[in-house]
């Protein structure tokens, strides 16, 4: 698995993994990531992650609804101290 | 978010109702009396389907308004009420009314439209969610698919169509039948690429499941198809069609269940 390059991408994709699985946790990082801010992961910055959770809130809502993309969400926001 | 009853049920013991039914069925086929089976039968076949509705139907409510799995659940959820509607005409206070060929084969042809509404929908989430394809798996799944169901269905949708042509209405209800299995089975072909990509993750649980059940109509077809050309001893034909029925209804069950405990399953971390 390559490494996204980056702690928090890294950590993103570690709670995302629970639910996706490591393998399309870090494609939906490195995807949304790009699609959010126009650069790979291996740039993010932590006032980058809301607009990061906003990118990924449509693919988790449609894996698991809107109630768990929220709570999902917002555990990566706790993590990450925002 | 707490977790329920249901939730702490673990994934992988819900892969287990289904094998201990088949069991059950084979049990049954071996020790029930000949004029018992085919009470046996119908009495299993009814109940599976009613279990599979149940379990779009809870997986389906595990959704908000709007939530795009959930059409996919509550369209399975139609097609297993529509398929239990059509079989109550096969009671015996109602068998005997007017037209009640055309009515299973116009409650079939729904019930298979709405099945194949459901498979269409399970088989885009990936792209509705946006999630990148660059091997076109899910392009060369749809291809693979309707080619194994094309061969699987072919046979005995064409004796069908002949019978049908020679004047036994009830052959539509498996024309109607068929041909939404082949549509079903093509739409929903990559529900086993998305589990794959879950892989390690709770969501696998559901899709896989998903995936058995599909491969439980695709077996049921090939069983239909084998049966149909070679000479089987009923009560086996019969075993085998309904074990193929219960390995894709009671997966569907399980993948309804897994649903909502696979999205569940975290949100107390």
């Amino acid at each position: 698995m390559e490494p996204l390059g980056n702690p928090i991408a890294e950590r993103i994709a570690e709670k995302l993994s629970a639910y996706l699985g490591p393998n399309t946790s870090r494609v939906a990082v490195k995807t949304f990531t790009i699609k959010a801010l126009g650069r790979g992961p291996e740039t993010l910055k932590l006032e980058d992650v809301p607009q990061l959770q906003a990118a990924l809130r449509p693919m988790l809502r449609t894996f698991v609804g809107r109630a768990y993309a929220e709570v999902l969400l917002g555990q990566i926001g706790k993590e990450l101290g925002l | 978010m707490g977790l329920s009853p249901v939730a702490e049920v673990r994934l992988w013991q819900l892969a287990l109702f289904p094998f201990i039914w088949c069991v059950f069925l084979m049990v049954g086929a071996a020790v029930i009396p000949p004029h018992g089976l085919p009470v046996f039968f119908r009495v299993g076949q009814e109940g599976v389907k009613a279990l599979a509705l149940a379990g779009c139907l809870f997986a389906a409510l595990g959704f908000e308004r709007g939530d795009y799995l959930r059409g996919a659940w509550l369209f399975n959820a139609g097609c297993f009420t529509c398929l239990l509607v059509r079989d109550l005409a096969l009671l015996p206070a109602l068998s005997e009314t007017a037209n009640v060929a055309i009515v299973r084969a116009l409650l079939s042809a729904v019930a298979n439209t709405l099945g194949g509404i459901s498979a269409w929908r399970f088989g885009r989430a990936w792209s509705v969610a946006e999630l990148p394809d660059p091997d076109r798996r899910r392009l060369r799944a749809y291809v693979a698919m309707g080619i194994l169901a094309l061969v699987l269905a072919a046979g005995s949708l064409l004796v069908h169509v002949r019978s049908a042509l020679a004047g036994n209405l009830a052959s539509l209800v498996y024309i109607a039948s068929e041909l939404g299995d082949i549509v079903s089975l093509c739409l929903i072909a990559p529900v086993l690429p998305t589990a794959l990509a879950l892989r390690g993750g709770s969501l696998a649980w559901p899709w896989s499941m998903l995936a058995v059940a599909f491969v439980g109509w695709l077996l049921y077809d090939a069983a239909a198809a084998f049966t149909g050309l070679m000479v089987v001893d009923d009560v086996l034909k019969h075993t085998l069609l309904e074990i193929c029925r219960a390995v894709a209804c009671l997966f569907t069950l399980a993948s309804g269940v897994a649903q909502r405990r696979a999205a569940a399953v975290h949100a107390e971390a």
